[in-house]
């Protein structure tokens, strides 16, 4: 079995992977690079510079010394921009050390709302607002639910 | 990892290759041209979905790609409005058709979302799951899985399905 979650360096995931990994689930990774987002992060720049690697490779590596699949949506994709990949092989050494970096994303959202609200299917609340199954929205729902539901207390 | 053709082992004994070339927001000439190119540059793991409306372009990359069927992994995933046991193979079904192929490596349900009967949501995913067991089981599936998927929602499934691993 599989289980496609985001995850990077910034959304790490660790229970997750652990969780997977027990249950011999393969996790793969979408958003490696946090949607473009992993070049404007000053720690991945610096790290990736200390190691003389891309922030791309950085990234990816990351996702493979944690034995996971990373899941790669080039946007605007050159042919350039998709064979970048082929200078991150091979994969030999380890270099990075654990993540500093942990921002709420989408997938924290969600387990923090089933986490603070203990009961996991209270979430099914906040589809209510979700009228089309467009991925975007779901986020954008998820959002609006965790501000709401953090006003409230 | 030493190549991008280099594989993880699923619990029954599938190969995935390493990376996968993911197609979210690539219009559907978008999606062809370039899936072609990722193939032709070694690329052999493909993701895509029902909800990224480019199904059709990525089959037609894929067959542009001129790698045999076999050799690539082939990913798609189940829409949030289609859950439950007749949707959930229909929804396959389409995907099948879009692609151009007779099986996937991989099918996911892309959220732990309903669009519909939010009340249902226990009783939905594991109808989805089993249409996924009996897509597994009649060789339409050669793996299956889930996508944003929650420890305890997995543990739903381990609680009520023999595929859970």
């Amino acid at each position: 079995m599989i289980n496609q979650v985001q995850l990077h360096p910034q959304n790490p995931q660790e229970e997750m992977i652990a969780y997977c990994k027990q249950n011999h689930i393969l996790t793969e990774a979408w958003s490696p690079l946090i949607q473009g987002q992993a070049f404007k992060r000053e720690l991945l720049i610096e790290t990736a510079e200390k190691y003389g690697v891309s922030v791309a490779q950085l990234c990816i590596r990351w996702i493979f010394q944690k034995a996971l699949c990373p899941c790669r949506s080039p946007q605007h994709p050159s042919e350039s921009k998709i064979t970048r990949i082929f200078s991150d092989f091979p994969f030999p050494t380890r270099i990075w050390k654990k993540s500093r970096l942990c921002v709420p994303t989408a997938q924290l959202a969600i387990r923090r709302m089933s986490h603070a609200r203990t009961r996991l299917w209270d979430f099914k609340k906040m589809n209510s607002k979700c009228t089309r199954m467009s991925e975007i929205l779901c986020f954008a729902c998820i959002f609006c639910a965790e501000i709401a539901f953090f006003r409230r207390i | 990892m030493n190549s991008i053709q280099d594989c993880y082992s699923l619990y029954n004994g599938v190969n995935v290759p390493c990376v996968a070339f993911g197609t979210w927001k690539m219009p559907d000439a978008v999606a062809e041209s370039s899936v072609a190119c990722a193939i032709q540059n070694g690329y052999r793991h493909i993701d895509t979905a029902l909800a990224y409306q480019n199904e059709c372009g990525v089959g037609a990359g894929v067959r542009k790609g001129g790698v045999r069927r076999e050799e690539l992994f082939l990913v798609s995933k189940l829409p949030n409005d289609f859950h439950g046991y007749e949707k959930a193979i229909a929804a396959c079904e389409r995907s099948l058709q879009n692609l151009g192929v007779d099986y996937l490596d991989a099918y996911l349900i892309h959220w732990p979302v309903l669009v519909e009967n939010q009340d249902h949501l226990e009783e939905d995913l594991c109808d989805t799951w089993r249409a996924f067991e009996r897509l597994y089981a009649d060789g339409k599936l050669r793996a299956i899985g889930t996508s944003n998927f929650l420890e305890a929602h997995i543990d739903l499934l381990k609680a009520n399905f023999k595929i859970t691993r």
